[in-house]
Order: structure tokens, then sequence, then C-alpha cells
């Protein structure tokens, strides 16, 4: 189902993102102990309840082939919870067997929904942390992968029209 | 002879799984955890998890933990402890357009856009053992690490995508429109809720492929490669990156990235296809999950063989070929076999034995 009302309310400064859709992004860096941190805060104001306790559950992946044909590549582990904040559901879906990151972002995303994000200002603060640790890694990797890329030296020049991709080769 | 009921080795049983843990774990080296596995034999857990069909790489290097890196039985362990769980729904469909990739290269052209990336692999490298890994040191490994991401400081990261190489084929009109696998039958199928029947879907065809066991596929597509069969493959991409799952959210219906996944894909070119219309390449495609780049590739050769109009080999036959690719299916009869057949086996031998009393009567009434 599509909501309607309640998307003005999630709009964020950071360009439009919600922080449960940055949490997404990132949760799988963060420990254990932190998630738990952070849902304790959540916890102690009293207004949320877990309508649906954390279970595991699997995701059939689907992909298209390059005649776009979809098909089935497999079942993907995730875990799923569901949180009520002031009666407003959010749900949270999350790779891997993970139940409390799952319940910490139904609890965003709940809390989001029902406008009070006020109450996420210890989550925002562990998402830019972070989104900082994870953009130093991926760009760590990304260079690492880079310094891979092959140089070729060739007596003579080979001449592929790539135009079509938008870039040509010489 | 009638059947007998029996019953018994219970203890037995016990005590053979109780051995088997001894032999996996009673020696005197430290006991391994399974993130020392999902780290450093990752190979190992994405062929599990391939094979297993379910992308749960913590659960893949428990299950090559439990069957003492037997990955055939690592997989079935994964496959059965996946039937224990609900299915939450089906993922958005996805493009490999979306593929943030670490390793990309071509045999086909030298220059591509973006460039060959080689990535993480020993493809290159001689086969000798390295004995300096039997006393392999955390600090030496910590310092080597540092010292290459120092000396990549200056290089600037690589784009989110690429453009791929096929498609600048197909936009010159140099491909085959699609394969004749399955004729034009495009449905949807999962081949984990409808069997599979012949011909099969392209969609069951790629299903049953993508989970098919890397070895026995690797032997059909190489009986094939070798002459018995038509595909003579030129990778024209092969790709390991990583690609976005995406799952509409229950609450709100919209879209969301849950997480993302380690992909092989394959794309092979093979000779000119076997269309009324003008001369094309044919394309065979491979893709699974983790980094099996040997899989991706068999994968691709068989989805091309099996393309073949008239199948003149077991390669190019898509009945032979799916059905004999899932690596639990297989193992699962080639091992029941140990299992007792002493009623069956008694008939035989019954059997043998009148037919033998037979022969001796008769020789004795022509003596």
């Amino acid at each position: 189902m599509k909501y309607t009302d309640s998307e003005d309310r999630r709009k964020a400064p950071n360009g439009g993102k919600t922080i449960k859709s940055r949490l997404l992004r990132v949760i799988g860096s963060a420990d254990t102990g932190q998630v738990a941190a952070l849902l304790d805060g959540l916890w102690a104001s009293g207004r949320f309840v877990v309508q649906r306790a954390p279970r595991c559950g699997l995701i059939m992946c689907t992909v298209s082939d390059p005649f776009d044909t979809p098909f089935h590549l497999g079942e993907v582990l995730v875990s799923q919870a569901e949180v009520r904040c002031d009666g407003q559901p959010g749900c949270g879906v999350v790779c891997g067997d993970a139940p409390e990151q799952a319940l910490l972002l139904a609890a965003v995303e709940a809390a989001e929904l029902r406008g009070c994000a006020e109450m996420l200002a210890s989550v925002g603060d562990a998402v830019r942390r972070l989104e900082q640790t994870k953009q130093e890694h991926a760009a760590r990797l990304s260079r690492l992968a880079a310094a891979t890329r092959v140089r070729f030296d060739s007596m003579k020049k080979e001449r592929v029209d790539f135009d079509s991709l938008g870039e040509s080769c010489e | 002879m009638g059947y007998v009921a029996v019953k018994g080795g219970a203890a037995a049983i016990e005590n053979a799984e109780q051995f088997s843990m001894i032999r996996r774990a009673g020696g005197a080296s430290e006991l391994l955890k399974p993130d020392q596995i999902r780290e450093q034999l990752h190979f190992a857990v994405d062929r599990v998890m391939s094979e297993g069909s379910l992308y749960a790489p913590e659960l893949a290097a428990l299950a090559f933990k439990q069957s003492a890196g037997d990955t055939l039985e690592a997989a079935f362990i994964l496959r059965s402890y996946r039937t224990t769980l609900p299915r939450l729904g089906y993922g958005a469909p996805m493009n490999t357009d979306d593929m943030r990739p670490i390793r990309r290269i071509s045999a086909a052209f030298k220059d591509i856009p973006g460039g060959q990336l080689l990535g993480p692999t020993p493809d290159y490298t001689l086969r000798l053992l390295d004995f300096d890994l039997q006393d392999e040191s955390p600090d030496h490994t910590r310092r080597m690490m540092a010292r290459l991401f120092k000396d990549t400081e200056s290089i600037d990261p690589l784009p989110e995508r690429f453009p791929k190489v096929v498609d600048m084929l197909r936009r010159e009109g140099l491909l085959v429109p699609r394969p004749s696998a399955g004729g034009n039958d495009d449905r949807l199928v999962d081949i984990t809720r409808q069997a599979l029947t012949f011909p099969a879907p392209r969609s069951a065809q790629l299903q049953t492929l993508a989970r098919g066991e890397t070895g026995g596929m690797l032997a059909l597509a190489y009986s094939n490669m070798r002459g018995y069969g038509s595909v003579h493959p030129v990778i024209g991409e092969l790709r390991v990156g990583y690609l976005p799952l995406r799952y509409p959210n229950p609450v709100t219906g919209e879209v969301e990235t849950v997480g993302d996944m380690l992909v092989t894909e394959a794309e092979v070119i093979s000779r000119i296809g076997e269309t009324d219309g003008p001369a094309r390449f044919s394309l065979g495609y491979g893709l699974c999950f983790g980094h099996n780049e040997t899989k991706a590739i068999a994968m691709a050769v068989l989805d091309r063989a099996v393309a073949t109009g008239e199948p003149a080999t077991p390669s190019e036959d898509q009945e032979f070929v799916l059905t004999h690719v899932d690596g639990i299916e297989s193992m699962g009869f080639c091992n029941h076999y140990k299992l007792p057949h002493y009623v069956t086996f008694q008939s035989e031998l019954d059997r043998l034995r009148n037919i033998q009393a037979g022969q001796s009567k008769r020789e004795e009434i022509r003596s």
C-alpha cells in the first residue's frame, strides 16, 4: 500500500532522505552494542510498542537477464520487525539475521511517519558517524579496485567505436 | 522371499555422529569460528550460498564448519534450513546494470569504457605453494594492508556503475534479440514452488542453473567447449560486484534497498546465432551468488548450449542439463545407494542363484 498523508512529514533536510533510508544504507556497519544502545534510548520514551517481534524470513531475489527476461536468482535471508510509535506502524527489513537492526529500523520509520523526528536526534548522530565510516571504507576499497585497472602498452592502438555506450575509446 | 521388518542401529548412529564430531573438532588445533571461515574461506562460503540457493554468509560459514568442509553437504544443510523459514515476499526486479563492480574484465575487447579491472583475483599469479602462510602473522598482514591503502590514496575511486560491453554489440545489431531456449516462453516461474516441466521457460532454466553445482555444471560445459557441442565462448564481460536487494516496505509500499549481495555475472558471446534474419552473435548468460567465476562462465556456456535448435549432445539438451546440475539432488541420489538395499539385493541374489541352478541342470541333462 502507498502512503500519502505522511509523506510530507517524513521529508528530511538531508537531500530529502529520511533518517530511516539513510540508516538502512549504513546499519550493516553498526555493531550490536551501538544498535542496542540506540534502541534503549528510543524505548525509554515509552511511546513505542513492538507490534511484531523480529523474525527471520526469505526474500526471493528477482533479476533480469540481458534480454530483459526476469528470473529468480535465489533467496536472501532477511530480518523483519514491526513497531508502533503512538499507534503509527513502522516496518524494518534488513539483510541477514539481525533482529535488533530490524527493530531499530522499524522504530525509526514509525517515529518519522508519526512526525516525531525530534526523538531521533541520537539516531541521526549515529547515522552521520556511520555514513562517514562507511564512506571512508567504501572509498578505500574502491581505490584498491581502481589500482587493479589495466593499462595496456601496445604497438598499435585498438580502435573500437563505443559511441553507442556514450563513450569513445581509442 | 517375504519382507522382514527390522529396526535398530540408533545407538550406533549416535556414536557415529559423535565420532564424526571428534574427527572435525577433536584435534590439537584451535577450533574454527564461523567468522574466520566467512572472512578467510570466502570462496567456499560463496559456493555454499550459491548451491544452497540462499544468500546468508554467516549461516553458510556455519554449515561449512558443520560439514567439515564438504561443500555439497554444507549446501544441503543450508537448503534444509531454508525450508524452515517463511517466504516474506519477492524482491523488486533488478537489473545488473546497478551492480557496483570490484572486478570487471572482457576477453572480447582490450579497451572497454571504464577499463578492465582485475579486482581481487589470483588468476594471474603462479600456482605455487606459499609456505609463508604456514605461519602468517596478523601484524605483517596489517602492515601490508596499511601500506597498500597508503599507496592507493591518490587514486580516484571507481564510479558506481559501468556501461556493459554487450550493450554495444546489441545496439549495433550484432546480437541475437533473445535466445531460443524455452521458445518464447517469458513466464516468470519459481522452481521452488512449481515443478520443472520441459521445455522449461527461460526463467526456470536460469533459476535452475543459478543454484546448480559448480563441478557438475563445469563438467557439462567443458564437454561442450571441448567439442561435444558447438559453443566456443568469448567472454564479453565478466563482473564480480555488489547488487542491491530491493524490497517493497510492507507499511509504506516504498521500494527500499535492504542490503547488498556479492554476485558474479558472465556474458559469453558465441558463434553466429541460428536466426532466420541477418547473421548475429548469440549470447549466453550466467549469474550466481558470491564470487564464483567458474560457475558463472559454465552457466553462461550451458545457457547458450541449450539454445541450440537441434540438440546433438547431452550439454545441448535442456532437459538433460537442467535435471542433472543440482548438487543436492545428484549427491543425494548417489549417496542413497549407501542406505540398506538388503531386500532388493536379496531378490537379485535369489534370481541369480535360480538362473545358475537352472543352467547346471541343463548342463547335466546335456551331458
